[in-house]
């Protein structure tokens, strides 16, 4: 009896033993394949060439997922990085180019100061040594900018203020030389909006800046704000030489300077440094333009909709 | 569109007519809309006809068998009436039509001694609504001429033949079947009819002249009286006695006995059945509300899907009083092909039904099927308000439309919610399916309700069928294998020695093999015993009583209501038992005495006292099938008790005990043997007995349970089906209006088995809260109506059982599994971007 | 880096004299973050293109990349994964799911792939959007511009790879217009998503990095490469 007993035991713990093995030996197949399956991957993405394959429910087919957009994270963020470092270079020869020129000049009317001192070379140093400064203090602001170093600090602001603020500290270039060009602005009642009043002044003063630069003699800018249910739009409205179609992405582009408008001074940032500005507050901005006819520069900046 | 087109076009130069042509138009545009509200139209009507015809015909058919084996279809009569009654009765206003009959008496002769066979006289209208009137041959008018039926000619062996002689011997009895005279008297025979098998007892009937030649009791005439109609038979009868100014009480002097014919349905429900109606009802409503759910539906969908249609022609000047009548219009086309499809099926189905239930029931050869118009006229009538009914909201519809809305998209199961819900937890399938069954509650609810009554109506019918026993039944008549007796006997006229079962007899019987164990029950009429009993004074102290013993294998198998037997004690001789009427009803308040009470049986040779030791239950298993009662000076009835001792007390009490009959038991395997041998013995004219036997009992039996069993599987199979339609329809319907919503859902990533999942889901949910109700119902019904009937009903006992339910819910389960999956595969055909474009 | 790639990108709908070249060998390139307007007349097949560039439907010829993944190669089932992992949607007509509420249409993409909501950035969503306050209602309860506030939200919840847009202002007055698209835009850029929106609202599509202008079939004028 006792033997009988034993033999089934044995037989039961055969059973098992080979029952387990077998589970052991088929996880085993099936872990590696899943590693392989991961390892193919891993080597496909030191490439650069990894796509997804298998779209299922299973969890490697999630893991490959995520895996892929992890690693496109990865491979964008390097593209970004290679491309952040031709930009420096590009930068770095702009700057250098821009540079150039005044500095030259600079040193050109030293030489002719010191040979001939008269008032018309101590102002051109001046004019130079100005546009030196702008350049340099603009190119502070957007680098603090994009490294985060100046945080935008958005809370309700009435942008009526601000756009009396830009009116004033424009008027006298408006009214420079010939140009006589006319800014109208009505007020209608108070426009709350989300925004850092200090940042926002300067994007919007670049733009009208902009729009003044551009207009025609005698010309005319008008400056409207319309209320919708989340966002202000401010449309900043120029009738000037106006801007073609495969130019408008590209205005907003850092020292993107139109072939066109080659004989006016400008350095060509202060679109790109307001685009940046009314995007890190949420906003954004739109172009309308025909050329010869006018832009408008349509500002969006959300309202304290919390 | 251009088809459309062509149609405004004719649009503006007849009215009447081009709503017509629209509606014929949009017809032809929607072929498979059509073919389902066809067939919805159809099943509607078909369901309805055979209803209708099932149950007219049933009513008929009941009505009519009824009829026959009590032998007329008047409404009712009045009974024992002489002269003088019988003139002030008949000219009452509420009588429409009469028939008079005149007893004379009962047939003896020999050839006809297993036969209750009755001689009378009657009018011809009482002939011609008895069944009776004879099919060759005329009424009798000479004092020497019968009618009778072929069967009474069969036994006496007379030839189906007009002026053959027949001789008779019979006797002239009384209203208590008291024998006055015995006459012979040769006979003309002037006309017979064919035998009804249903029928009690079997008829003769002379001429009026002869009747009156004979010296009859005084009050035997019958007055059978029609009247308008057959609600309140009963009250109507006592209307007319009362204004006539007799009694209906039987203690009064001036009581006239009355008789309903019980084959009245109209009566019957009065009395005991109104479920019958009610359930009709309720059977009518679940078929229209299932019409009005499906038909509804399509039309609903339908109108939405052609929204832009509608806005077009009512852009161009078409009223919505017009878009209202276009889609009555193209209803009533639909129905003008769907209603007379579903009566001819209905029709047929109905046809083939009848004649099955009336074979199990054994009344093939008297069922009627019925051809009455009334019902294609119910079921059209039904039908069409159901058609008209459903169509009616989305005509609505179609009229509210306006040009701009048109465009919009229109959901069939607009959603209405009001409350937020607090949920921020992922989406769960299994909680979208809820939700999306919620979307119509109402809906949900009539299919569940509908499906889980036929799965209750099911179990019910099973439990009821399953519970059907005939032994109880038949153990009320017969609580042994057999019951051997003389003819005399089953002809209820025992009365003693000459009819009783010798010794010879007896021993026969317990030779047979297989032979069990047996008793006889011993009786006769014997008028020199009585109980002392003080209080009738009329009858000098003396109470009737008819005494009986029981051998000791029949006093076990007596059914005792109150208190208990004991064998020793009872045979010891001091105890008795008393019988309490079980057919009637088992009130014990009409029993004279209780247990424990005294009673001195008394007679010319002195007087014994017993203690009463038991109640039972009497009736045609254990009496002389014939009881007294006697009529005292103040009309009170004195019923004879029932008692019943130990034969060998009996025996010291009774002199000369005669065996009126004797019962036992036969081993299973053997009770066909011992059958024919009793046959052979009630064959035998010169023992002059006959035999009951359980077996035949039960047989008969079987076919009403077969009965039963097949009218409740067709009640069940329609509701069923009726549930199954509105599940499915359910299901078509919620599949057709998200068309759309599946394709965006598989736009944002639903794989098709999740939307399958997510379907079948919905259909599990629907199944079982299927269960669930209908588990609950049928626990409750089972345990308190189901189980009530134990009571009500002779041969039913109750049994739980879920067994249908076991073997249905599975089903159930599979049908919400695939249904929604099928449903969807059949419907669900176009691309996921024809879907999302169509903004229908 | 390429988001979306298509090469002779054809659908042809009928036969013979019945044939329609819906599209007829479209070439695109879409960069990652990119804004783009498709811009066409009705009948132009700018819809069908976009049903193409998401798998809505089989095409005639060519292919359709996202991400790398050749999306025609893939089955019905994979086809409706890839959808939910890599493309959100948004409809003119809004199509939420009316059972459902905000917040659990929000989410619907995430269960149907089986993953825990990541709560943070599915808020930063509500609250990029000003939806924050309607999380429970149902979409019955909302106007039309909230409804597509919520696709939009959908949309983005899954971060795609590409957000797909079928006319989103197709059902909105010219106002609400301006702030769903402005939202696209402003969350397109906060999430740095690519979009690629279908329009024939011409103001609307100034609002896109890039316009692409359809024509029978195929693609006229505007930059096909970023």
């Amino acid at each position: 009896m006792g033997d009988e007993a034993m033999s089934y035991l044995n037989y039961i713990f055969l059973g098992i033993a080979i029952i387990s093995l077998l589970y052991t030996t088929w996880r085993n197949i099936k872990i590696k394949k899943t590693l392989k399956k991961i390892d193919d991957m891993l080597d496909l993405a030191t490439t650069c060439k990894l796509s997804q394959e298998r779209f299922d429910e299973s969890m490697l087919s999630k893991v490959e997922s995520k895996f892929n957009r992890y690693l496109l994270g990865l491979a964008s963020s390097e593209i970004n990085l290679h491309q952040q470092k031709k930009n420096i270079e590009v930068l770095v020869s702009d700057i250098s180019h821009q540079i150039k020129t005044p500095i030259a000049n600079i040193s050109l009317y030293s030489e002719l100061l010191i040979e001939n001192p008269s008032e018309e070379y101590i102002n051109q140093i001046i004019f130079q040594t100005e546009k030196l400064k702008f350049l340099i203090q603009s190119l502070v602001k957007t680098s603090r900018l994009e490294n985060g170093i100046i945080k935008l600090i958005p809370s309700n602001n009435n942008i009526n203020v601000i756009i009396e603020s830009i009116i004033k500290s424009t008027e006298y270039k408006a009214k420079d030389k010939d140009k006589n060009i006319k800014i109208v602005y009505r007020e209608e009642g108070e426009h709350m909006a989300f925004f850092d009043p200090k940042w926002t002044e300067e994007a919007i003063y670049n733009i009208v800046d902009n729009s003044i630069k551009y207009s025609r003699d005698n010309g005319e800018i008008r400056i409207i704000v319309t209320e919708y249910p989340l966002f202000i739009r401010i449309d900043i409205i120029d009738n000037g030489i106006g801007i073609s179609e495969d130019e408008m992405t590209k205005i907003f582009k850092r020292f993107y300077r139109s072939e066109r408008v080659s004989a006016i001074e400008g350095v060509g940032i202060g679109l790109y440094l307001a685009r940046e500005i009314i995007q890190g507050e949420n906003g954004y901005i739109k172009v309308e333009s025909q050329v010869g006819k006018g832009s408008t520069f349509s500002i969006f900046l959300p309202k304290d909709y919390k | 569109m251009e088809r459309y087109l062509v149609v405004i076009y004719v649009a503006r130069v007849d009215n009447k007519r081009i709503i017509n042509r629209i509606a014929r138009a949009s017809l032809k545009n929607n072929k498979t809309r059509n073919s389902i509200a066809i067939i919805a139209i159809a099943l509607t009507t078909l369901l309805l006809t055979a209803l209708f015809t099932i149950g007219f015909g049933m009513k008929e058919s009941i009505e009519l068998q009824t009829m026959r084996s009590v032998g007329t279809t008047y409404h009712g009569e009045f009974k024992d009436l002489n002269e003088e009654k019988y003139e002030k009765l008949k000219s009452h206003p509420l009588i429409k039509e009469q028939g008079y009959r005149r007893m004379i008496g009962s047939v003896i002769n020999n050839e006809l001694r297993k036969e209750h066979v009755e001689i009378s006289y009657g009018d011809e209208n009482y002939i011609k609504r008895g069944f009776a009137y004879p099919t060759v041959g005329r009424l009798p008018i000479e004092k020497n001429e019968i009618i009778t039926n072929t069967k009474v000619l069969d036994l006496l062996g007379i030839p189906h033949k007009v002026g053959e002689k027949i001789h008779l011997k019979f006797y002239i009895h009384d209203t208590n079947s008291n024998e006055l005279e015995t006459i012979e008297k040769e006979f003309d025979l002037v006309g017979f009819y064919p035998v009804d098998p249903l029928m009690g007892a079997m008829r003769i009937f002379t001429s009026k002249e002869y009747a009156e030649s004979l010296n009859l009791p005084e009050s035997n005439i019958n007055l059978d009286v029609m009247f308008s109609n057959s609600f309140n038979i009963e009250k109507k009868l006592y209307t007319i006695i009362i204004e006539t100014g007799y009694s209906i009480f039987q203690q009064d002097p001036n009581y006239i006995a009355t008789g309903v014919n019980w084959g009245y349905m109209a009566e019957g429900f009065k009395n005991s059945d109104p479920t019958i109606v009610i359930g009709g009802i309720v059977l009518i409503l679940i078929i229209i509300l299932t019409g009005y759910l499906i038909i509804y539906n399509i039309f609903q969908i339908s109108v939405l899907r052609d929204i832009r249609f509608y806005g077009l022609l009512k852009t161009i000047g078409t009223t919505s009083k017009q878009l209202k009548k276009i889609i009555w219009r193209q209803a009533q086309l639909l129905s003008a092909i769907g209603i007379p499809l579903g009566i001819v099926l209905g029709y047929l189905i109905g046809n083939l039904l009848v004649p099955i239930i009336a074979k199990e029931f054994r009344l093939e050869d008297f069922i009627s099927i019925s051809f009455s118009p009334l019902i294609f006229l119910f079921a059209s009538a039904f039908s069409l308000a159901t058609v008209f009914i459903s169509s009616r909201k989305p005509g609505k519809s179609a009229g509210k439309v306006s040009p701009i809305e048109s465009i919009r998209i229109g959901d069939v199961d607009e959603l209405k919610y009001i409350k937020e819900k607090k949920n921020e937890n992922e989406v769960k399938l299994s909680k979208m399916a809820i939700s999306n069954l919620s979307r119509n509650k109402l809906r949900t609810i009539i299919v569940i309700l509908s499906m889980s009554i036929s799965l209750v109506l099911f179990n019910s019918i099973y439990t009821f069928t399953n519970g059907f026993n005939p032994e109880k039944y038949v153990n009320r008549f017969l609580s042994t294998d057999f019951n051997i007796g003389s003819d005399e006997y089953f002809k209820y006229q025992y009365k003693g020695h000459d009819e009783a079962i010798t010794t010879d007899i007896i021993n026969l019987l317990e030779s047979i093999e297989g032979f069990i164990n047996g008793g006889a029950i011993y009786y006769r009429d014997f008028d020199g015993i009585w109980i002392e009993d003080k209080n009738i004074l009329e009858l000098d102290g003396k109470a009737p009583l008819q005494l009986y013993g029981l051998d000791d294998f029949l006093i076990s198998k007596q059914q005792v209501i109150e208190g208990t037997i004991d064998m020793d004690k009872f045979k010891s001789g001091d105890y008795i038992i008393l019988g309490v009427n079980d057919e009637e009803d088992l009130n014990l308040e009409n029993a004279n005495y209780n247990v424990g009470d005294k009673i001195t049986l008394a007679t010319e040779n002195g007087s014994r006292q017993f203690e009463v030791m038991a109640l039972i239950t009497y009736g045609s298993k254990n009496s002389a099938r014939r009881y007294f009662s006697f009529k005292l000076a103040n009309g009170q009835l004195i019923k004879a008790q029932l008692l019943y001792l130990p034969s060998s007390i009996y025996e010291e009490i009774i002199e000369n005990p005669a065996k009126m009959v004797y019962k036992f038991d036969v081993e299973d395997e053997k009770i066909d043997d011992a059958e024919k041998i009793l046959k052979g013995i009630s064959e035998d004219p010169i023992l002059e007995l006959n035999y009951e036997s359980k077996q035949i009992l039960l047989e008969e039996l079987k076919g009403m349970k077969n009965m039963f069993i097949i009218v409740g599987g067709v009640l069940s199979f329609i509701i069923g089906i009726v549930g199954i339609i509105n599940f499915v329809n359910s299901i078509i319907t919620s599949i057709m209006v998200r068309k759309k919503e599946f394709a965006l859902l598989q736009c944002i990533g639903m794989t098709n088995r999740q939307l399958n999942s997510l379907l079948t889901k919905e259909g599990l949910i629907y199944t079982l809260s299927t269960i669930i109700t209908t588990s609950f119902f049928t626990l409750l019904i089972s345990i308190t109506i189901l189980k009530s009937f134990e009571r009500e009903i002779p041969f039913f006992t109750y049994k739980f059982t879920v067994f249908p339910l076991i073997i249905t819910f599975p089903i159930i389960i599979l049908l919400g599994y695939i249904v929604p999956i099928l449903v969807k595969k059949v419907l669900v055909k176009e691309s996921i971007v024809e879907r999302i474009r169509n903004n229908n | 880096m390429e988001t979306l790639k298509t090469a002779g990108l054809k659908k042809y709908y009928g036969e013979n004299k019945n044939l329609v070249k819906a599209l007829d060998g479209v070439d695109l390139s879409i960069k990652q973050g990119e804004f783009i307007a498709i811009v066409g007349k009705s009948g132009s097949g700018k819809s069908t293109l976009l049903h193409m560039l998401g798998g809505l439907d089989r095409l005639t010829d060519g292919v359709v990349e996202i991400d790398g993944t050749d999306i025609f190669k893939l089955k019905d089932d994979e086809l409706t994964i890839f959808r939910r992992r890599k493309i959100g949607f948004v409809f003119q007509a809004y199509n939420l799911v009316p059972v459902l509420n905000v917040y659990e249409n929000i989410t619907l993409p995430i269960a149907l792939d089986g993953n825990k909501v990541d709560k943070a950035y599915v808020d930063e969503i509500f609250k990029t959007l000003g939806i924050e306050d309607k999380k429970f209602k149902m979409p019955n309860q909302l106007s039309g511009g909230q409804q597509q506030r919520v696709a939009i939200g959908r949309a983005l919840a899954t971060k795609p790879s590409i957000i797909l847009a079928d006319e989103p202002t197709g059902n909105l007055d010219s106002k609400t217009s301006l702030d769903v698209m402005g939202l696209i835009k402003v969350s397109s850029h906060r999430f740095n998503q690519t979009v690629v929106m279908i329009t024939h609202n011409e103001e609307i599509a100034q609002m896109a990095d890039r316009v692409i202008r359809i024509e029978d079939g195929k693609i006229f004028g505007g930059d096909i490469c970023g």
